[in-house]
């Protein structure tokens, strides 16, 4: 009797791997659609099942936002911009009834002031700003329309601590046109900007004071600009301004991923001290990567059908979110969300889903999974 | 030695535009759960010699503006990127014209591509320091 269970085992497990493919085997299969999909992409689907979080009842949102960021705790960021002039800025802090703002209008060191980006730490909230430190005189010749010498105007980091309160700013070198900021663990800088001097676009990793301690190689810019004629310094200019314009950073755990709005460039995963990581992204067949969600244990990733209409509302239909496995990028789960609620992730954090939408008066209503 | 400097920039020349445009991607909210991308163009307030219209983006069912180069530095003028600039510049003092058509010294720290041909050529408006 031992025998033939022994016997039968076997034979079962011999069975078994018959119909298992090798792991990663790209067998073509038919969907239920009928579309032939490969092995490789099937993955499990995840429902979410969100739950309304109660929230500060005199909470009101801009329905224009900057995309949304998230602390390592889970507290939701979000730079709100006014719709009449997107250059009005004010950063809110949301972490269930309890939020804090962030006001650069509370910079006292600087003036003429245009903010370009924000990041969250676990220490700080910092603020990557234009502006100037000089007198401000009567507008005319060398100076800005609002009467500051032009040749004052630099890039600053402008560090507020966890309760809203201005500390200081940090000057960047003067050669670098820094639109994007990220903060590493560290407390070191990532940086994403127009190098004057070289015309051309720039990944910095810098210290605590600003000094840029190296320069990061980005998967875009390996790729030359068209040179095709006598103005190729001025194309240059513009296509190195076009990529850093198109550079986004997502926080992931205590890295940062460094993703390129429309492109199909792999990942850059920036980790403690500046080290690098190059992943490529293998979109859903059929999709195409829109773009990453702040989380801390995992990737996720937004997809659009190919055909779909570029920037349009987020729908069940056209869009798709995604578990990625950090080490390879390869898709994990399928994100389905459940019931009446946007289609859209604002961020994760250990395993549990943040969404919000607004109701017509413009207050939040914010949802967590379990 | 004006001379020489107005033949290496020339030379050096080339047509292109002047505005630099913040270019930011933003997150739209409105009725219906509608959230969507948009990317748009916002003019950097200190940046010299910018020149920029805008027109409305649909953005969940309200529109906002995005800017665009609106080419007022580029009317019949030659450009040249700010290395070259600064290579020129320390030669001899430079002067230049910005989009409202004032003439100043170049300083490398303003950064950006100017109208130097225009400038170099209006000996009128020429004051070298």
């Amino acid at each position: 009797m031992r025998r033939f269970i022994g016997l039968l085992t076997v034979f079962l497990a011999g069975a078994a791997l018959a119909q298992t493919p090798p792991s990663g085997a790209a067998q073509p299969q038919k969907a239920a659609d009928g579309a032939v999909v490969s092995k490789a992409e099937i993955v499990p689907d995840r429902i979410l099942h969100f739950a309304q979080v109660e929230t500060d009842p005199a909470l009101s949102i801009s329905a224009v936002t900057s995309l949304p960021q998230c602390g390592s705790d889970g507290t939701l960021f979000l730079d709100m911009l006014d719709p009449k002039d997107l250059r009005k800025h004010t950063v809110v802090s949301i972490r269930g009834k309890k939020s804090q703002t962030y006001l650069p209008s509370a910079i006292s060191d600087l003036h003429d002031i245009t903010v370009f980006s924000f990041f969250p730490s676990d220490s700080m909230v910092a603020f990557l700003v234009r502006g100037t430190k000089e007198m401000q005189g009567t507008p005319g010749a060398g100076k800005s329309p609002a009467g500051y010498a032009w040749s004052g105007y630099h890039s600053y980091i402008a560090e507020f601590d966890r309760d809203g309160g201005y500390k200081a700013s940090v000057e960047i070198p003067a050669n670098y046109q820094i639109s994007r900021l990220a903060i590493l663990p560290s407390r070191e800088f990532l940086v994403a900007g127009y190098d004057q001097l070289n015309s051309t676009a720039r990944l910095l990793l810098l210290g605590s004071s600003g000094d840029v301690l190296r320069s990061l190689d980005m998967p875009a810019s390996r790729v030359p600009a068209a040179t095709t004629g006598p103005h190729d310094a001025v194309e240059a200019s513009k296509a190195s301004r076009a990529l850093i314009g198109n550079l986004v950073f997502t926080p992931y755990g205590q890295d940062i991923l460094v993703w390129r709005k429309g492109s199909a460039d792999p990942i850059l995963d920036v980790g403690p001290g500046g080290s690098v990581r190059e992943v490529p992204l293998e979109p859903p067949s059929g999709y195409v990567f829109v773009d990453m969600v702040p989380a801390n244990d995992r990737w996720v990733a937004h997809f659009r059908l190919q055909d779909a209409v570029p920037d349009s509302p987020f729908n069940q239909k056209s869009y798709a979110y995604y578990d990625l496995r950090p080490q390879d990028a390869s898709l994990s789960a399928k994100l389905l969300i459940s019931g009446e609620l946007p289609q859209f992730l604002a961020c994760e954090s250990d395993g549990s889903y943040l969404t919000y939408k607004l109701d017509k008066d413009g207050k939040m209503i914010l949802f967590r999974t379990n | 030695m004006l001379l020489a400097a107005f033949a290496m920039v020339s030379a050096l020349a080339s047509h292109g535009q002047c505005a630099q445009l913040q270019n930011t991607l933003l997150l739209c909210g409105g009725p219906n759960d509608c959230h969507q991308n948009v990317a748009v163009n916002l003019p950097v307030s200190s940046e010299y010699g910018t020149s920029v219209g805008f027109f409305d983006v649909y953005c969940c069912e309200s529109t906002i503006s995005t800017a665009y180069e609106a080419g007022g530095c580029t009317i019949g003028g030659e450009h040249i990127p700010a290395p070259k600039l600064k290579e020129a510049a320390e030669l001899e003092p430079l002067l230049i014209r910005n989009c409202s058509g004032l003439y100043e010294p170049y300083l490398p720290s303003s950064g950006g591509e100017f109208d130097v041909t225009r400038a170099l050529s209006s000996s009128a408006k020429l004051t070298l320091n």
